[in-house]
């Protein structure tokens, strides 16, 4: 197995861009990551492109062969990668064990989302798409009502409070404050957040992500050929990668995600390092709800304290444990497609130092992308090279 | 589970249909204030993840404004060709009598 940096990052910006379509988007962030890297495009052999619903909601299937046309890389294999709000971290990881593997020596790796015009309604509907449609969406139910349901849940199990919950919608939206990429640069309140309407009760507005429009992009090759062309290489240290149910009847604890557990674990066993040793983590809080246990099954606080972790602001900026400083899918936006991607180019610029809520000193860095109410997860771990 | 899946358990595919009593326990709910589109005109309503016999768990609607409750008593009324399950809490504790 070969080491394997990325040498090159690039996004959009996350929010309603009513002048781009899907296939702009996702060219602009792979031209911006191409620059930002130094590697000329020729030497790109492979593109993966992470995308949940654009033939639903941009009606554009084959996605992958228009970009890579679109940037002039005619003949390469360009591959789609969907598993839901996942899609963009798995195609980081198929990125990544192609150069790993020695396949390739240089590909792009690339996620977008167009959905900002699409009815509330159309994208609940295809964002639904993501659960289990004979046993349990039919009936109605939403993302939001899933995540509803662990809400209550975890609040039930661990009395996680209301305001503790809360507190995450706060701190990313401090953090999405600052961020020049954000949908939402505005910070807000525990008052506002708990007394928000209702999506599905008890998850209300300011608990959930906006509906995004955006792409991101990474230039995934050879640690050695990082290096060859620029000094600002962030180092891939592992990948992993779990499934787990689709429907949640199937879930035999509501308030933990096996897939992500299962990705945790083998990233941290190839990286050989603990969850105490991560500095900085881009995490997958498609809610409120999603970021508290998410920052459990990674091991990164205690069963159950993740609410008391927060609302102690553990998790800010300048906490112990800084999570999701570029604001998160609540503040930062959440094309569902280039999620996994947007993670990747934040906690690359984290690692370079060159964050706009930069972490003192953060040498490594975890990216935690999530598909359905814990369908699929990816889990990767950074470096700085 | 459907006819020709595998039994997570013993790996055995030969599974046939097996009746129960429609009752059971709300394990989580919630109540849906933002809905797909095809069920627009019906939101509010209220969905939860239903323990029946067996430790068998089902989603399915909860009719009724009653049984939004965790550890709450419902029973299943019918089974909607689009929507499937449909529940109802059971006002008073009465012995389990209906079944499928």
């Amino acid at each position: 197995m070969r080491d394997v940096s990325i040498a090159g990052v690039g996004s959009t910006s996350f929010g309603k861009l009513p002048d781009n379509g899907i296939v702009e988007l996702a060219t602009q962030a792979c031209r911006a990551a191409l620059d930002d890297s130094g590697i000329p495009r020729e030497r790109v052999q492979a593109l993966y492109l992470g995308n949940f619903i654009g033939e639903r909601l941009a009606d554009q299937g084959a996605l992958a062969p228009i970009v890579a046309r679109r940037l002039g890389l005619d003949g390469i294999p360009a591959t789609k990668v969907e598993a839901a709000c996942a899609s963009g971290g798995i195609a980081l990881r198929h990125g990544y064990l192609t150069v790993t593997a020695g396949i390739h020596d240089v590909v792009l790796v690339a996620g977008v989302e167009k959905m900002s015009n699409i009815s509330t309604g159309d994208v609940t509907a295809a964002l639904a798409t993501a659960g289990d449609e004979w046993l349990e969406m039919r009936t109605g139910l939403t993302f939001p009502g899933a995540f509803a349901m662990v809400m209550q849940a975890h609040m039930a199990r661990y009395s996680t409070s209301r305001e503790q919950i809360a507190a995450v919608s706060v701190k990313n939206h401090d953090n999405g404050a600052v961020n020049p990429k954000a949908q939402f640069r505005k910070p807000t309140t525990i008052d506002q957040v708990v007394n928000s309407r209702f999506v599905a009760e008890p998850l209300r507005l300011f608990d959930c992500p906006p509906i995004s429009d955006g792409a991101a992009a990474a230039v995934v090759c050879t640690a050695d050929i990082a290096r060859r062309y620029t000094s600002r290489g962030v180092r891939i240290l592992a990948s992993g990668q779990g499934s787990g149910p689709v429907a949640l009847s199937g879930m035999d604890d509501l308030t933990s995600f096996p897939a992500t557990v299962r990705a945790a674990s083998e990233a941290f066993g190839q990286a050989g390092l603990a969850p105490g040793e991560i500095d900085v983590a881009e995490l997958h809080d498609c809610f409120t709800i999603a970021e508290l246990v998410a920052t459990e099954d990674l091991g990164l606080v205690a069963r159950g304290d993740s609410g008391r972790a927060a609302e102690a602001g553990e998790t800010a900026v300048d906490g112990r444990l800084p999570v999701n400083p570029s604001g998160g899918l609540i503040a930062k936006g959440h094309p569902v497609g280039a999620s996994g991607v947007g993670q990747v180019y934040d906690l690359a610029l984290q690692l370079r130092g060159e964050a706009a809520n930069q972490v003192a000193g953060a040498r490594i860095g975890l990216a935690h992308s999530m598909g359905g109410c814990g369908a699929a997860a990816t889990v990767h771990i950074l470096a700085r090279d | 589970m459907a006819r020709g899946d595998v039994c997570p358990i013993c790996g055995r595919s030969d599974l046939e249909p097996h009746e129960i009593a429609g009752e059971g326990r709300v394990i989580v709910w919630t109540t849906i204030h933002v809905p797909p589109t095809r069920y627009a005109d019906e939101a509010p309503y209220t969905v939860a993840i239903v323990e029946l016999e067996a430790g068998l768990r089902t989603m399915g609607r909860l009719t009724g404004n009653a049984g939004r409750e965790l550890g709450a008593h419902v029973r299943l009324r019918r089974v909607d060709p689009d929507r499937g399950p449909m529940f109802e809490a059971v006002e008073s504790d009465a012995p389990r009598a209906e079944s499928l």
